[in-house]
């Protein structure tokens, strides 16, 4: 793993060359279960800024992304056929949302983040499913109407036009981040992770950083619910189930919690192993309804067999 | 009031412990005042509320003329009060460098210039000055404790604060290192006042101008390093009797 860890500067640039031509490789099935791993790898990057960089382990950045989600839905339904004007306002509903709740979130520490966040994620699910006359109950919003990029661009109506649309936002959003984590601005988040006393002996204010670091994974994870959007054509409330959840905590933590492309790749692997468990018929059955049976014991393997997961860096004490 | 620090009352209560009890200190700018005491008798408590990561239960603070009993321990740190930690406290997944670095607490711009010119050669200067050489890109958490120790003290120093409280900082060193210490304690400016916390009395002893002895939880004596030499207090102290 040591080499992989080696290559990190040049891993992102080269998945995205990896990633670029797979719109002519793919048929059209693969193409979009690429694009969704893709969406779910956003939502998992903006989780792992918070729980590997940050140390703020979050189940509820689905909030965010399904505020994003009904944001872009809404839009779309309000002919606004524009992606980046959909996906500017869904992230900046998500940061948004994540601003007026980072006062309970950047107060806690451990256990209690999880908690919070669960929390967090489950009450707007609840409430996606209960405010029908903005988000139409558990029937969800039907956006049909397929986007342009920009004013002037085709619009997204083929499987492999969609793809790149999805992997070009992917890429600029998750370069700038990890431009971003490269800066000082990086430095001074791990280092609230790995010793909050000494930031306060030195000056530093530390839940003002965490403010920051939460309303920006707010941002993205608001960004993915767009993305959503744009995939699917429409959004409901189990979005931005616990499943989901659980999913991409479980991708960040096979990633690596510390890297952003490890989340990526962490969300392939996973959406990969569920699909693909589904379509199983071992036992005389379908596996449909078991994929989280086997997720729970990749995630088992994966903690003992890699702690630090795929690209994990080395921290503390080793 | 020409004091930096004026603590009055200070009091923190465990329960039915009283850690700290009712102790009155002054530090004057430019002071080198030495703390000493048996284990448990209240010094590193006494660091804590000073640099408020812990909150007194009676008593105040006052720090250059303005009362932080309440403030936090960010907003002391940038009025001024740099310490370092008896279990020192360094930021293990960041190089040695960086730490100081962010320790340095630059504006952005000066931190991001950093990366290559001054505010780093100012940082290596700091570091080689507590005697850590060739270690700038080894991250802190690979480091020994004497040198965490060493880099804590660094990092302290990068906030040039006016008052700097050191909690043990021999705590763990080889000889040599104290020496080395000894002499970076006395090469500090004068516009840095410290109040050094202590069990190596050779060390204090060699630095201080004045000496406050605790013990469990009370002020028992302040004086110059002869006078605290031979204090019957003192020695009552430190052989276990109650004064
Ligand atoms: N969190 C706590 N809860 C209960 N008692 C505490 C706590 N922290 C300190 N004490 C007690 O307060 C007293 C003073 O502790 P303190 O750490 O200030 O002593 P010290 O002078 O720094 O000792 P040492 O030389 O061993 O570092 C001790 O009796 C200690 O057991
Ligand atoms: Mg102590």
């Amino acid at each position: 793993m040591s080499i992989l860890r080696r290559l990190t500067p040049l891993g992102f640039p080269a998945l995205i060359v990896v990633l670029l031509p797979m719109a002519w490789v793919l048929d059209d099935y693969a193409t979009k279960t690429l694009t969704s791993i893709l969406v779910l790898g956003l939502l998992a990057a903006s989780v792992a800024l918070l729980t590997g960089v940050a140390g703020l382990p979050t189940l509820g950045q689905t909030a965010p992304y399904l505020v994003g989600a009904y944001t872009a839905a809404t839009l779309v339904r309000h002919d606004v056929s524009i992606g980046v004007v959909q996906l500017l306002a869904a992230a900046a509903a998500g940061a948004l949302f994540s601003l007026v709740t980072a006062p309970l979130v950047v107060y806690a520490r451990g256990v209690v983040v999880l908690m919070i966040t669960l929390a967090l994620g489950e009450l707007t699910m609840t409430v996606a499913g209960r405010w029908k006359s903005v988000t139409h109950g558990t029937d969800g919003l039907l956006a049909f109407a397929a986007p342009a990029p920009l004013p002037g661009l085709v619009t997204l109506d083929t499987d492999r036009a969609t793809y790149l649309y999805v992997l070009t936002v992917v890429a600029v959003l998750v370069g700038v981040m990890l431009l971003v984590l490269r800066s000082p601005a990086g430095a001074l988040l791990r280092a609230a992770r790995d010793g909050e006393a000494r930031m306060r002996a030195s000056g530093h204010p530390v839940a003002g950083y965490l403010t920051v670091a939460y309303v920006a994974a707010g941002g993205l994870a608001g960004a993915a619910g767009s993305l959503l959007v744009t995939v699917e054509r429409y959004v409901s409330p189990g979005a931005g189930g616990f499943d989901i959840s659980a999913l991409v905590l479980l991708a960040v933590v096979i990633g690596g919690a510390t890297s952003l492309v490890g989340a990526l790749l962490g969300a392939g692997l996973v959406v990969a192993t569920r699909d693909w468990i589904a379509s199983r018929d071992w036992f005389g059955g379908s596996m449909a309804g078991h994929a989280p049976l086997v997720l729970g014991g990749l995630f088992i393997l994966c903690v003992y067999l890699l702690p630090r997961g795929l690209l994990g860096k080395r921290t503390a004490h080793e | 009031m020409s004091d930096l620090l004026a603590v009055d009352g200070l009091g923190r209560r465990y329960g039915d412990l009283a850690a700290l009890d009712g102790v009155d200190l002054r530090v004057a700018p430019g002071d080198r005042l030495g703390l000493i005491g048996p284990n448990g008798a209240g010094k590193s408590t006494l660091l804590n509320l000073i640099a408020g990561s812990l909150r007194p239960t009676a008593g105040r603070i006052r720090f250059d003329g303005r009362d932080v009993t309440r403030l936090a321990p960010a907003r002391r740190a940038r009025l001024g009060i740099g310490r370092t930690h008896q279990h020192p406290a360094v930021w293990a997944s960041l190089p040695a460098l960086d730490n100081v670095l962010v320790a340095a607490r630059l504006p952005w711009g000066r931190f991001r210039a950093g990366r290559r010119a001054k505010p780093r050669e100012h940082a290596r200067e700091l570091l080689a000055g507590v005697g850590l050489t060739g270690v700038e890109q080894t991250l802190a958490g690979a480091l020994s404790h004497g040198q965490r120790r060493q880099l804590e003290l660094a990092m302290a120093l990068a906030g040039e604060p006016r008052l700097l409280l050191l909690d043990e900082p021999a705590a763990g060193l080889a000889p040599p290192e104290v020496e080395v210490l000894a002499s970076l304690l006395a090469s500090l400016p004068l516009t840095v006042a410290i109040l050094l916390v202590e069990h190596h009395l050779d060390l204090v002893y060699g630095f201080a101008d004045r000496i406050t002895v605790l013990h469990s939880g009370r002020h028992v004596h302040t004086g110059t390093v002869p006078e605290t030499r031979s204090s019957p207090e003192v020695a009552a102290a430190y052989a276990g009797v109650a004064p």
